[in-house]
């Protein structure tokens, strides 16, 4: 151990010298500047202090020599009458204090505490340290899944509404070809179609279904992705992706899964996007309940997955308001009850499902809404 | 045969459904229109449609389904397939279960009609 003894009289260094064990290696300097100057080249363990020197005296010449060397810690030697200003120092983040004359065994033991505290002090700052960088990087992790989550959501929305609008274009040109075929048949009619504009008009519909379908294929392209995963995995990751916005809300959520793997042949990233989608849509449910119920509102999402006739099944419950099945479908596109819904979630997790071959079903309960999902289970 | 031909439509989108029957019925047939294969199944008269314009992405029971059970129940109707988005694997099966054609959206009206046509005559 290195000790660096700040002490202008002869007569303390020896007695300090004689406290200390033999494997102590002591510094001795007398004035406050030479210890300003000795702690930026050497390290020590410990410096003890003395705080009447000849260039400085009191409390200043703790703080300045703390100052200057923040990350050793420093034991004062004061005199018996002197003894509140060792308390004062103390309070500046001194370790400890000794009373001069009084150097025995026990203030050696004292010194030992302070170079142990001192050591326990900076571990737990370290360990303080790493702990915010290792949040720093979840926090940018969850970030980065929050976009990528985000990404595949446009995607996802282009897609539905792609489809969407193919529908009433395919109409649009099976009626064309009525009317042609009606005019056609009866040519006495005088405002029979000219074929040219006819022509056009089928032209124009093909046009705008080749952009859809190039959109369509440009945002999905991840059917090669499908993967044999345990479904309960999935489950268990997403919800801990959501599990900030869930302490948000205060809600209680209870999983309950099957022990053994359920797998299934899936894009997860797809299905994780139904399930943030259902676990949301149920925390909206809550919130929106709570709007009339006030705080009596149970704030309860429970999840379930488990097997059934080869097929495996995720159902997730809300206590909210429920929803209002007899209305209009839920899973029709721009169909809503939030005020600033877009109403495309659940179309997309219908799309979704059903390209994984599996379906999504609400039902209303007492108490609240349960949405399943199915898929077919993947044996190897 | 002298009677008109009875075309059977299931389709889940309702413009397309019934556009797709003004179609049929412009060309001289009969169309009855089902928006599912669960509603088709519930009809009485299967065994009177010549032929089954039906819709690959349906809600509930799919096409493939659709066929078998129709398969089961002695009930097999000739059919032409309609689809936005399928895959190979699908379509090979669906041909294995003698749909007649597979069509891809955007469906052409005239070349389903003339399908159609050759099927029922």
């Amino acid at each position: 151990m290195r000790v660096l003894l700040v002490e202008d009289e002869s007569f303390d260094e020896e007695a300090v010298r004689r406290l200390m064990p033999n494997d102590t290696t002591i510094h001795c300097v007398r004035t406050l500047r030479d210890a300003v100057k000795i702690v930026t080249q050497q390290s020590f363990n410990l410096i003890l202090l003395d705080l009447g020197l000849p260039d400085s005296s009191g409390l200043d010449s703790f703080t300045t020599l703390r100052d200057s060397a923040p990350l050793v810690p420093i034991v004062v030697l004061t005199g018996l009458d002197d003894e509140h200003l060792a308390v004062l120092a103390i309070r500046e983040g001194a370790q400890d204090f000794l009373v001069k004359g009084y150097l025995d065994s026990r203030a050696l033991r004292s010194l030992g505490f302070a170079v142990e505290r001192d050591k326990l002090t900076s571990d737990l700052l370290q360990e303080q340290a790493k702990a915010t960088e290792l949040e720093g990087d979840l926090r940018k992790r969850e970030q980065e899944l929050a976009h990528i989550s985000r990404v595949a959501l446009m995607g996802e929305v282009t897609a539905e509404i792609a489809h969407e609008i193919s529908q009433p274009l395919q109409a649009i040109a099976n009626l064309m070809s009525t009317i042609e075929m009606i005019a056609q048949k009866d040519q006495s009619t005088p405002a029979s179609i000219p074929p040219e504009l006819s022509k056009q008009i089928h032209l124009a519909i093909q046009l705008a279904q080749r952009i859809l379908s190039r959109t369509r294929g440009f945002v999905r392209k991840s059917d090669a992705q499908r993967v044999s995963t345990d479904l309960v995995e999935i489950v268990k990751d997403t919800l801990l992706f959501v599990d900030f916005e869930r302490k948000k809300h205060r809600i209680e959520l209870s999983l309950n899964a099957s022990d053994t793997p359920l797998n299934v042949l899936v894009d997860g990233v797809q299905i994780q996007q139904v399930i943030v989608n259902l676990l949301r849509n149920a925390t909206d449910a809550i919130n929106e309940a709570a709007k009339e119920s006030g705080p009596i509102q149970t704030r309860q999402i429970g999840v379930r997955c488990f097997r059934r006739d080869q097929q495996v099944v995720v159902e997730v419950e809300d206590s909210g308001s429920g929803i209002q099945l007899d209305a209009e479908d839920p899973f029709a596109p721009f169909v809503t009850t939030k005020p600033d819904g877009l109403g495309m979630g659940l179309p997309i997790c219908m799309r979704i499902m059903r390209s994984h071959d599996g379906q999504i079903k609400a039902k209303s309960t007492e108490s609240g809404t349960i949405i399943e999902i199915t898929l077919p289970e993947h044996s190897q | 045969m002298n009677s008109i031909p009875n075309i059977g439509i299931v389709e889940d989108n309702d413009s397309v459904r019934e556009s797709l029957q003004a179609l049929v019925k412009v060309w001289g047939y009969h169309a009855f229109a089902f928006s599912s294969a669960e509603e088709l199944l519930a009809c009485k008269d299967l065994d009177r449609l010549d032929c089954l314009i039906l819709d690959f992405n349906l809600p509930g029971i799919n096409a493939q389904e659709l066929i078998s059970e129709l398969d089961q129940l002695d009930q097999s109707v000739p059919t032409i397939v309609v689809s936005g988005t399928i895959d190979a694997a699908k379509s090979t099966q669906l041909h294995q279960s003698g749909v007649i054609a597979v069509l891809g959206k955007p469906i052409p009206g005239t070349e389903l009609m003339e399908l159609v046509k050759t099927t029922v005559s």
